[in-house]
């Protein structure tokens, strides 16, 4: 008994000291937008870093399947619609047939992927920060046993044990599923698989009016794709301005997009190559059945916290499975922080990017910074939609008097030089002081020209203080300055 | 000789008072506070928090599953194969082929009404 016991503790020692074990001052869990920041700027503080990726490539969704690889298909979509639609208007004819190469098009934006992705890694190289490719799981409140992954090409060849001072848990987001949906990301796919799709899907459908879900559809629209959006709310665009989102909905209807709002998807089947779909109207309850070639289900995305042994050291999570942190984002043990989509706020990239920066700036100086305020929106359909600030509606809702200043775009001289003249700037202000509140654009280069509502929204600025600002003309830029001088006095050039 | 731009930007007052410089933090006082985004104030340590392990019990993870069509869907069991094959001695290819005492008795009308009647009071 006793020699057995003596064994066992000699055997599971040993079995310890034979995993590798580093020493790091900060741990971050997850290479994505927040947790690669987070390393970067760890390692600017002169913080020792180690960053843990288990996906192979370091960007996390965003890079991977999101943000950069939608981007890079609704730009080029957008040239090619454009060059078969619009060009003979700007003086263009193009003799023969203007052909999408389906290959090219996807290899397009795969090499903006890789090229990105492997900027990340050098960045990693620059800065120092020690990059483990392999699954992070905490093997106790101080370290992180970093586990090897099966056929991943530079993943640590066995366990490994990194103790930490500090450890900052990035572990993102994944697709909600659907109850009832089976995703093949084949013919019934998530964001994911529609950033893949082998062929232009005749008819399209997407369940849910979000923005993934009408990027998408912008996307194959353009590639001529019949799309139906299926929302179970009355209203597209989730979180935009009531005014915006039914502005946007006009707009993309006119490019080809059909809504169905107010509805909800009973059930979703692959049969073949054929996707048979029972929709049912929500009031009604009338029941219509759809047929897809393929069907994108986009209802949102979830924390993800599988695999991280949560639950070993006792961190906690909320109803949507959002990992609990204060505002110096501390779980229950001050050395481990969480940021970005695997906890609260809006799921957006540089949400996570401001948290990464502002947690190790907490772990360094004990002080950061993130203004949940005034963190902007966009959406990069044509036109773009972009937004930051509050709404007409949570002003209304919160009692706060406001003045509403707003500038259509056809009334801007680049915008028409650009035979790019749809949508508008709309500010909201205080009534009293005529403080910025919120900006909403829809139009050409909105998510650009956000930032600059983004800047006097944290400067504090009032209308007048943005309109007797010079912009340079002819710029799109010039209808923001409209719109606050149309907000607190009367528009120039309309 | 000061160019322009410099002695006009000197002689300028602006309108928007900036601070400048470095920016000085406020420290953060020694309390716990709620993210500002945390529903209800939730803070961790609280009752309302539900344990990492509690919640993942519960939780389905995301999953693709490939598609098979339905005649890939219907395996073929080959423990049992049928062969077409010559009956052997004692064999018979049909129930009623055997003697009245291995074939199935249907139920007799006594049988039936007792059945009907509710059975054993």
């Amino acid at each position: 008994m006793l020699r057995s016991f003596v064994t066992k503790r000699t055997f599971s020692s040993s079995a310890a000291w034979l995993a590798a074990k580093k020493q790091h001052d900060v741990v971050i869990i997850g290479g994505g937008p927040g947790g690669y920041i987070a390393a970067i700027k760890a390692a600017q503080l002169g913080l020792d870093t180690a960053c843990v990726e288990k996906r192979g490539r370091l960007g996390g969704t965003c890079l991977n399947v999101g943000c950069i690889p939608s981007k890079a298909l609704l730009n080029n979509s957008q040239m090619y619609h454009q060059m078969k639609t619009d060009s003979k208007n700007r003086g263009i004819d193009i003799k023969g047939e203007v052909v999408l190469n389906l290959e090219q098009f996807q290899k397009a934006k795969d090499t903006v992927v890789k090229q990105l992705t492997g900027g990340v890694e050098m960045l990693f190289k620059k800065n120092k920060v020690t990059y483990y490719k392999g699954l992070g799981a905490f093997e106790n409140e101080n370290s992180i046993k970093v586990k090897p992954v099966e056929g991943l090409d530079g993943s640590v060849s066995k366990e490994t044990i990194l103790e930490a001072k500090n450890i900052v848990v990035a572990t993102g987001s994944e697709v909600t599923p659907f109850p009832g949906i089976k995703i093949d990301e084949e013919r019934i796919v998530s964001s994911t698989g529609a950033l893949s799709l082998k062929e232009i899907p005749k008819r399209f459908i997407i369940l849910g009016g979000g923005i993934i879900g009408l990027e998408m559809g912008s996307v194959y629209s353009r590639l001529g794709s019949k799309v139906t959006v299926v929302e179970f709310q009355p209203k597209i665009g989730a979180s935009m301005d009531d005014e915006v989102a039914s502005t946007t909905q006009k707009f993309l209807k006119k490019q080809g997009l059909d809504f169905k709002l107010g509805t909800k998807v009973v059930s979703a089947e692959r049969n073949g190559d054929v996707v048979n779909i029972i929709v049912e109207d929500v009031k009604s309850g009338k029941q219509d059945k759809l047929e897809a070639d393929a069907f994108l289900v986009a209802v949102g995305r979830r924390p993800y916290i599988q695999g991280l042994d949560a639950e070993k050291i006792g961190l906690e999570v909320d109803k949507r499975g959002r990992l609990v942190i204060d505002d110096q984002f501390n779980s229950k043990f001050p050395h481990i922080k969480v940021i970005g989509d695997v906890t609260f706020g809006p799921m957006l990239a540089h949400k996570a990017e401001e948290e990464g920066i502002a947690a190790v700036e907490y772990i360094k100086n004990g002080v950061g910074h993130v203004n949940y305020n005034n963190i902007p929106s966009v959406m990069y359909s044509h036109p773009e939609v972009a937004w930051v600030g509050k709404t007409e509606e949570q002003l209304k809702e919160a009692g706060i008097n406001y003045k509403v200043g707003k500038f259509p775009f056809i009334a801007n001289s680049r915008a028409k030089t650009n035979l790019d003249t749809e949508g508008f700037v709309k500010i909201l202000i205080d009534s009293e002081t005529e403080r910025l509140l919120g900006a909403h654009i829809i139009g050409p280069n909105a998510g650009e020209m956000i930032a600059e509502a983004g800047l006097a929204l944290e400067y504090g600025a009032s209308a007048e203080d943005i309109a007797r600002v010079c912009h340079a003309h002819p710029t799109l830029s010039e209808a923001f300055k409209e719109a606050n001088l149309a907000a607190f006095d009367k528009p120039l050039n309309f | 000789m000061r160019s322009t731009c410099v002695r006009l930007a000197q002689h300028y007052t602006p309108m928007i008072r900036f601070i400048g410089g470095r920016h000085h933090h406020t420290p953060h006082l020694n309390e716990i506070v709620p993210h500002p985004c945390a529903e209800n104030g939730l803070l961790p340590n609280s009752k309302d928090t539900i344990p990492a392990g509690e919640f993942l019990k519960s939780f389905r993870p995301f999953k693709v599953i490939p598609y098979r069509s339905r005649s890939e869907t219907i395996q073929p069991d080959n423990r049992y194969k049928f062969h077409q094959r010559p009956l052997q001695e004692g064999e018979k290819s049909h129930a009623y082929e055997l003697s009245p005492r291995f074939q199935f008795k249907g139920i007799s009308e006594d049988e039936m009404e007792f059945i009907n009647g509710g059975g054993a009071l």
